[in-house]
């Protein structure tokens, strides 16, 4: 075997996905925090919605946590955990446009292996689950997760940030002074959350608005509004 | 004691008035519907290929609706002269809903690749927000290229 010329230098290929991985951070994580909206009924939900969106160039996987199976409760607080899993982020969108509520998306800049971790994160949660195959459609898988829901945590809030902190975690640094229920539940809500016993963390996607808007650790790239009253 | 047995006497009327007005409030309270136009898909938990539909000229009795974005609601159904077997429900306040979703255009093609739709019953599905022209003009051509 010949012996390696001296000073010679081996280069990388810079097609190489490390190497661009490391040098570009090319992947976005997105918060979508949907603001309140009014229902058929007249009633303002101000509580709001939060989903996870992961944007990179080889997949863009929407995360939507909520009370979408069974619910149990005085108040219809609890209930099995439902993670739906959106591969179209136009079909999500366009359900959350329909309510006329405004959803404002947080955007930060990331790199390919941070969107991987917390896609791993949740295909995590949804191997230790079910799939719902009888409500996959062309744009959403649905899964019944191991852990249920309950509309003081694990939810749609807890949960998004949980996954966002795979990726960035420092993404909720501070977040403790911004959760306040009193600024968004009514008396009856606050009391159902005293008998509870409270949160400790925050868990109200109007708090996180709040928090990600005024005191966001991390640089944001952009903040994207959809939707909205026309 | 006469100020104790009417201070007793006082919470017992108020106790008393509280649930009466509770009562004849849960009772008149407005119902409101919604009396379909377009026939919905219908989906539970237990996986399956068939599509089911539920039917144009159903009405839904609004239940609540949710911070997630969706609206329950109630339908009554009579089964006629099959007694079904019973269970207990462990927990009162539990709810398993079904699903319902409008056509989108997927489902179009599924619905007329497999099922026998009358005019009338497509031209209400035709007419589900999800679909496009687009989609519709879309589906329809594959459809009559095939079946020609």
């Amino acid at each position: 075997m010949a012996a390696p010329k001296p000073f010679e230098t081996k280069t990388v290929e810079s097609t190489n996905p490390l190497v661009e991985d490391k040098l570009n951070p090319s992947s976005e994580l997105q918060l979508l925090v949907g603001g309140p909206y009014i229902a058929a009924d007249g009633e303002e939900h101000k509580y709001g919605h939060t989903a996870l969106r992961l944007k990179s160039k080889n997949f863009d996987l929407t995360y939507d946590f909520g009370r979408y199976g069974k619910t149990s409760g005085i108040f219809g607080e609890s209930g099995e955990g439902i993670l739906r899993v959106w591969i179209d982020f136009q079909a999500y969108i366009k359900g959350e446009n329909s309510l006329k509520r405004t959803t404002a998306a947080f955007v930060y800049l990331i790199f390919d292996h941070q969107a991987i971790a917390a896609k791993n994160y949740f295909a995590q949660l949804v191997k230790g689950g079910k799939e719902l195959t009888g409500k996959k459609t062309a744009s959403v898988s649905v899964y019944k997760l191991a852990t249920d829901y309950h509309a003081l945590g694990p939810n749609c809030t807890t949960l998004s940030v949980d996954g966002a902190k795979i990726a960035i975690p420092k993404i909720d640094y501070g977040s403790e002074k911004f959760n306040r229920p009193e600024d968004v539940l009514d008396l009856k809500e606050r009391l159902a959350l005293s008998a509870n016993g409270g949160a400790k963390r925050l868990f109200l996607p109007a708090n996180l608005q709040k928090f990600l808007s005024m005191a966001s650790p991390i640089r944001l790239l952009r903040t994207d509004v959809h939707g909205g009253k026309k | 004691m006469n100020r104790a047995i009417s201070f007793f006497l006082g919470i017992v009327c108020g106790v008393a008035v509280y649930s009466i007005s509770l009562y004849v409030w849960n009772t008149h309270k407005m119902t409101k519907v919604h009396t379909l136009k377009q026939p919905l898909i219908l989906s539970s938990n237990v996986p399956g290929k068939v599509l089911h539909l539920l039917p144009v000229g159903a009405t839904l009795y609004l239940d609540k609706s949710f911070p997630e974005g969706f609206t329950r609601y109630k339908i009554y159904v009579n089964v006629d002269r099959m007694p079904l077997a019973l269970r207990e429900l462990a927990d009162p306040s539990e709810i398993d809903p079904l699903e319902a979703r409008a056509f989108d255009k997927p489902t179009l093609a599924q619905a007329l690749r497999n099922y026998p739709l009358t005019r009338d019953e497509l031209a209400a599905i035709l007419q589900s927000p999800q679909l496009t022209k687009q989609d519709v003009r879309e589906v329809l051509k594959e459809y009559l290229e095939k079946n020609q």
